[in-house]
Formats: C-alpha cells, sequence, structure tokens
C-alpha cells in the first residue's frame, strides 16, 4: 500500500530560520495521526507546509491523494449562508472520483445546522462556523484531511460528532492530520503521534 | 479546458457576483465617483463647450481610473482574513488562473458599469458623439489593464495595515502608458488624424498585462500569505 | 564557474561577512569620490569655457546628467538584487536592494531639481512636460512605491520580498513609460529642445562629466555599502554576530 502523504526532512523556514524541526512523515490510508507540541512550536506552520499553502524550504514532500484543509481561519464567507458556502465548496474542490459527496443539505443537517439553512455564515456563532467549516470535509471529500485544531470552541456534543467524522473517514481507507492541544480525538483506534518541536533560532 | 477544470473558476465567478449583488454599493460606488467628477468639472472651470470638448476624453480616463481605485481596497482582503485565501494554493489548483477569474469579476463588477454609462458622462461634457464609439472602445481595452495592475497593487499590500493609502502611488506609474495612448487615441481622432497606431500599441499593453501580471499577483499573495 | 558563482553570493550573504565587506570598502569608496568629484567639479566650473550660447548656466548639466544615469543605473542594480532576493533569498541582497531604493530616488529628485534650474533660462519655465523629465517624475514614483510598500510591512524580511517583485514589475514598465511619454510629448508639443547629451557637446566639455559620472557611481557605491550595513546592524542588534563584529571593529565596547 502507498502512503497518501510522505515528508522526507521537511521543514519550513521564516527570515532563514527553521519555523520547526525536520519532519519525517508517512501517512498510509485508514491512519490518523495527531500533532503535538509546544505552544508555538508550529504546528500550524507544519500543517499549512503539509497542506501545500506554504512551501517546504527543505525535504521531499509527496502527496499521493486529495487533500482537505481546514486552519484556524474557518475558510467561510460570511456574507453567504450556510448553503450558498457549502454549495460554493462543492464545486469549488475537484471531485473525487472514489469518494462520495453529500448534498449540502445532508451536510448541513449532519453539522447539526439545519434550522440555520439560509442564515449567512456571518450571524452564526463561533461553533455553528466551526461546524460549517467541518461540513466541507462531507460535500468535498478528499483523502487527507488536515485538520488544524478541529476542536476550538465545539460543545461536547459537537466534539463527538467531529470524532464519529474522523471514524467513519478512516473505514473509508481516508487518513486525517490533527492538531489538537486540549481536546484529542477519542476514536477506538490507534492514534499515531507526531511530536513538533520548535526550530533553533539562530543566535 | 475541460468541465472539471473550468467548475472551481466558474464557482468562484458565481459566488464573487452573488456578493458583489448582495452588497450592492460596489457597481454603484465608482459610478457616483464618476459622475461626481463630470459634475465638478464644469463647475470648476465653466460650461464652455469648446474647453470641456477638449478636455472630455481625458477627465472621463482619469474619473474612470480613480473609480477603479475605490474598489480595488476588498480585492482579496476579505478572502486573507476570512482564510478563503489560502485554500486557494491546497491541491494542485491553477491559482494564476484564480488570480484572472477574481479580476474579471472586479472588472464585470466596477468597470462594466463605467462604460456602459460613459455616454451620459460625455454628453455632460460635450464630447462629439463620434468620437463616443472611439472613447468606449479605448475604455473597453484600457480598464481590463486597470484591473490587472490594480489587483497586483492590492495583492502586494495585502499584509500591511494601511495599504488602501498606497494603492493609488503603486499604480500611477504602472498606468501611465494606459492614459497616454488611450486619451491619445481620442485627441487624434478628433484631430483628424490616425488612431489605428494607438489602438494597437493598447491591445499589446494588454496582452503584456495579461501574461505578466496574474504571474506577478499570485507570487505577491503567496508571499503574503507565508 | 556558475558554483563559484554562488558561492561567492552565500558568502557574502553571511552578515559577518558583508560587514566586513563593507567596512573595508566604505572608506576607500568615499575617498575616490572625493577626489574625482573635486577633480570634476574644478574641471567643470573653471577649466571648461563657457557655452556661447547659454553662457554659463550649462554648467548645471555635469550634476543633472550624472545623476540622471545614477537615477536609472541604480534601478538596474536593484533589479539584480532584487532577483537575487526573490530566487535565493539572500539577505544581503534584500537589504541592499531596500536601501538603494531612496538613493534612487535622491538621484532622481537632484536630477529632476537640477533639470527644472536649468529650464528656467533655457524654457522661461522651471517645468516643462519634457518627455526625459516626465519620464523622471514618473520613475520618482517608482522609487516612493517601493519605498513605500517597504515601509508598510511590520516584517521587513516579508516586506523586502513583496516589494522586490514590485521592483521586478517596475523594470518591465519602465520601458513602456519611457516610450510612452515620448510618444505623448512628440504628439503634444512638437519636438521639444532636448537636454543635451554628451553626443552634442563639443570633446573639450566632455572630461569633466567623465569625471562626474565617475564620482557619482563611487558615491554610489559607498551610500549603498553604508546604508546596506547600518540596516543590517539595525535589523540584527541583538545578534551574536554584531557584538562581536562591533567589539573586533574597537568601536565603542
Amino acid at each position: 500500500m502507498k502512503p497518501y502523504l510522505t515528508a522526507n526532512q521537511v521543514s519550513f523556514h521564516r527570515h532563514s530560520e527553521a519555523v520547526f524541526q525536520p519532519i519525517d512523515l508517512e501517512l498510509y490510508p485508514a491512519t490518523i495521526c495527531v500533532v503535538t507540541g509546544a505552544n508555538g512550536s508550529g504546528k500550524t506552520t507544519l500543517l499549512r507546509t503539509l497542506a501545500g499553502v506554504l512551501r517546504a524550504s527543505e525535504g521531499e514532500l509527496t502527496r499521493d491523494a486529495s487533500i482537505a484543509f481546514i486552519g484556524h481561519r474557518a475558510g467561510v464567507k460570511d456574507d453567504l449562508s450556510c448553503i450558498e458556502n457549502l454549495v460554493f465548496m462543492q464545486r469549488f474542490y475537484p471531485k473525487q472520483a472514489n469518494r462520495h459527496p453529500l448534498t449540502p443539505h445532508q451536510a448541513l443537517k449532519q453539522a447539526g445546522l439545519g434550522p440555520y439553512i439560509r442564515r449567512l455564515a456571518g450571524h452564526l456563532s463561533a461553533g455553528q462556523r466551526r461546524r460549517l467549516a467541518l461540513a466541507k470535509l462531507l460535500v468535498a471529500p478528499a483523502d487527507v484531511w488536515l485538520l488544524d485544531e478541529p476542536y476550538t470552541s465545539l460543545d461536547t456534543h459537537a466534539c463527538q460528532w467531529v470524532d464519529e467524522l474522523l471514524d467513519g473517514h478512516l473505514s473509508d481507507q481516508g487518513a486525517a492530520i490533527v492538531t489538537a492541544h486540549q481536546r484529542q480525538p477519542s476514536l477506538a483506534r490507534t492514534l499515531h503521534r507526531l511530536e513538533v518541536v520548535a526550530g533553533a533560532r539562530a543566535a | 479546458m475541460n468541465r472539471s477544470k473550468a467548475q472551481p473558476l466558474i464557482a468562484l465567478l458565481l459566488s464573487d457576483l452573488k456578493r458583489a449583488r448582495r452588497h450592492g454599493g460596489q457597481s454603484l460606488l465608482p459610478l457616483v465617483f464618476l459622475f461626481s467628477v463630470v459634475a465638478m468639472i464644469p463647475l470648476g472651470i465653466g460650461p464652455g463647450p469648446n474647453l470641456l470638448q477638449a478636455i472630455a476624453p481625458g477627465m472621463i480616463w482619469v474619473a474612470a481610473l480613480l473609480s477603479g481605485l475605490l474598489a480595488l481596497d476588498g480585492l482579496f482582503k476579505s478572502d486573507f482574513d476570512d482564510g478563503t485565501l489560502e485554500q486557494w494554493w491546497v491541491g494542485d489548483q491553477p491559482v494564476i488562473r484564480l488570480v484572472l477569474v477574481r479580476l474579471g469579476s472586479h472588472w464585470l463588477i466596477t468597470a462594466l458599469p463605467v462604460i456602459v454609462l460613459t455616454p451620459v458622462a460625455a454628453q455632460m461634457l460635450y464630447l462629439p458623439n463620434a468620437a463616443l464609439g472611439l472613447l468606449m472602445l479605448t475604455l473597453l481595452i484600457g480598464t481590463p489593464i486597470l484591473s490587472l495592475v490594480g489587483g497586483l497593487a492590492s495583492a502586494l499590500t495585502l499584509g500591511t495595515r494601511q495599504g488602501g493609502a498606497l494603492l493609488g502611488l503603486l499604480i500611477f506609474p504602472l498606468i501611465v502608458p494606459v492614459l497616454i495612448f488611450s486619451t491619445g487615441a481620442v485627441s487624434a481622432f478628433l484631430d483628424g488624424l490616425p488612431v489605428r497606431p494607438y489602438l494597437l500599441l493598447l491591445v499589446a499593453l494588454l496582452v503584456l498585462a495579461l501574461s505578466l501580471v496574474p504571474l506577478a499577483t499570485a507570487a505577491a499573495l503567496r508571499l503574503n500569505i507565508e | 564557474m556558475w558554483t563559484q558563482i554562488k558561492l561567492a553570493f552565500h558568502k557574502l550573504g553571511s552578515p559577518l561577512i558583508f560587514y566586513r565587506f563593507a567596512q573595508t570598502l566604505i572608506p576607500w569608496l568615499w575617498g575616490l569620490t572625493l577626489i574625482t568629484l573635486a577633480a570634476g567639479l574644478y574641471q567643470a566650473l573653471f577649466v571648461v569655457p563657457p557655452d556661447y550660447q547659454q553662457g554659463d548656466s550649462y554648467r548645471i548639466l555635469y550634476i543633472h546628467v550624472p545623476a540622471a544615469w545614477q537615477a536609472m543605473a541604480t534601478y538596474i542594480v536593484m533589479t539584480i538584487l532584487a532577483t537575487i532576493t526573490l530566487i535565493w533569498r539572500i539577505r544581503t541582497a534584500e537589504i541592499m536592494a531596500m536601501t538603494a531604493a531612496p538613493i534612487g530616488a535622491a538621484f532622481t529628485l537632484i536630477c529632476l531639481v537640477t533639470g527644472a534650474i536649468w529650464g528656467r533660462p533655457m524654457w522661461g519655465t522651471y517645468w516643462a512636460w519634457d518627455a526625459r523629465l516626465t519620464s523622471m517624475l514618473v520613475l520618482l514614483f517608482v522609487y516612493l512605491g517601493i519605498m513605500g510598500l517597504y515601509a508598510a510591512f511590520d516584517d521587513r524580511r516579508q516586506g523586502a520580498r513583496i516589494a522586490s517583485i514590485l521592483i521586478l514589475v517596475g523594470v518591465v514598465n519602465i520601458p513602456i513609460i519611457h516610450f510612452s511619454v515620448e510618444w505623448w510629448t512628440t504628439l503634444h508639443q512638437g519636438s521639444t529642445i532636448n537636454l543635451f547629451g554628451p553626443s552634442t557637446m563639443d570633446a573639450s566639455m566632455l572630461p569633466p562629466l567623465i569625471w562626474m559620472t565617475v564620482a557619482v557611481k563611487l558615491m554610489f557605491g559607498a551610500l549603498l555599502l553604508q546604508r546596506a550595513r547600518n540596516e543590517l546592524l539595525d535589523q540584527d542588534q541583538r545578534k551574536k554576530w554584531v557584538l562581536e563584529a562591533l567589539r573586533m571593529g574597537g568601536h565603542d565596547s
């Protein structure tokens, strides 16, 4: 089985200094990896590098899968309604032949946003916005999910929903990399761990 | 381009247009600006038809240019702030095409209404009807360049706090040639000289801008995201 | 050969080596600047005879013309530095590209002001929309745009890279501006009196121009290294190499 994502001594430099120590990683289908590390150790930068938002300054990064990335900022348009946001996302991300998307309506129901279909995203609470952002994973499914602090501002119920999403995704030969410094994914599976260490600041 | 590749681009265009319609003012603001400038000129220099006619092409062009500046601030800013911009680099999206689509929607929203209502502005400044078609043609070729250059300036200033103030300074040198050839074409026509060279030069500028500016804009966006 | 060039780049890219390089070179550059400037000014003011048409007023061209050349040459230097910045991300190139911009703007301004002073007796006005002066005016705005963009970023290294893109855009744009402005002036005014270039000059008038041009080039080199050195020290003031360099250089310790 080929890995979806391979990182070989990958690091990202900001101002000629490595933000995090070089990372080695092989992400296989049906595996989940939790990125740990102190505040400011570069977890978010690592995830953005793996997603392709940042270009790796060193090392080799190969992606052999479709990628979905949900960052700190939700990636949701405030002046579009929930349903319009999802319709946009479904069209914007290339369709994957091996994945089966839900319709935006179904995804909103699953995310518990059923009553808010026509509400502007800008009028949602922080938790609701996060759920809307995560609903992208259902309408535009990808092999690899890169989730930056997916549990932030979610209540217990919604956190369980995220766990269910991850579980379903992994059963479906998906893979995920998640940063989480408070709540960890609670799954009946092995969580691989990847420790990120801040790069040495040159004196 | 096959359908699956075009789909993200169409999605972006439709969502841009929908959001613009929702805000309404985005198209109105450049128009209001154009007409306030056009109305102020006779008040400032007197209503004499000869004088107004002579300066009409230049004034309409300068007003169109300045009105284009108004809408540039939000071109990439809101996408930058809400995290949709960084999504452009996830996966294998052709970012340059996305940039072109964004600029295209900007042109449709801000420049096209100005071009459509140019005849009214031209009447107010006594531009001869015969020259009107040519003026609109130069706007049709020239305003996309303005959108391209404006998009570049707004991408360059994306990560700055007071970027808006810089836009004019960055755009001015880039737009000088367009202004010269566009208004030159109309003046040449009024003087009975051939206008073909001007139009060809304008088209050349448009081709050059189309091929280089999106590249620089995508690079600038990327550096701002880092 | 290529690898050697790259190696030299990276060596000079190290702040400490650049600092030492600049420290050694700056006094020499200033010294040579003073000598050539003295020779040039002396010849320009006392040796060369007055022009039979313009009298003594033409002598300002010995400042105007080298400044104009340097205003353009500075942009070429910046283009090279910006290219290095964007491809190899070498920090000293970044800093030099950014510190060159105000120097280029200053020479452009000198060119404009001396042109205006010369224009007063020649054209009867301080400002004429002459093709070269107009191009220079636009060039000034190009420089100001680069400086403004760089200054607008809190993160100076990010600002330098983004302003480098603008520098490269400008290098395509400046010739177009020049061409379009030339076109525009011939259209609107017919041909105007040109600030005369060296080609129309009498051979006896040439030596001071050469001296002044060399002086201006040397002055540019000195200013650039000095400003880049200062900027580097400022940006790195808390870094170890700065303390070491200052101690070794025998500065206040």
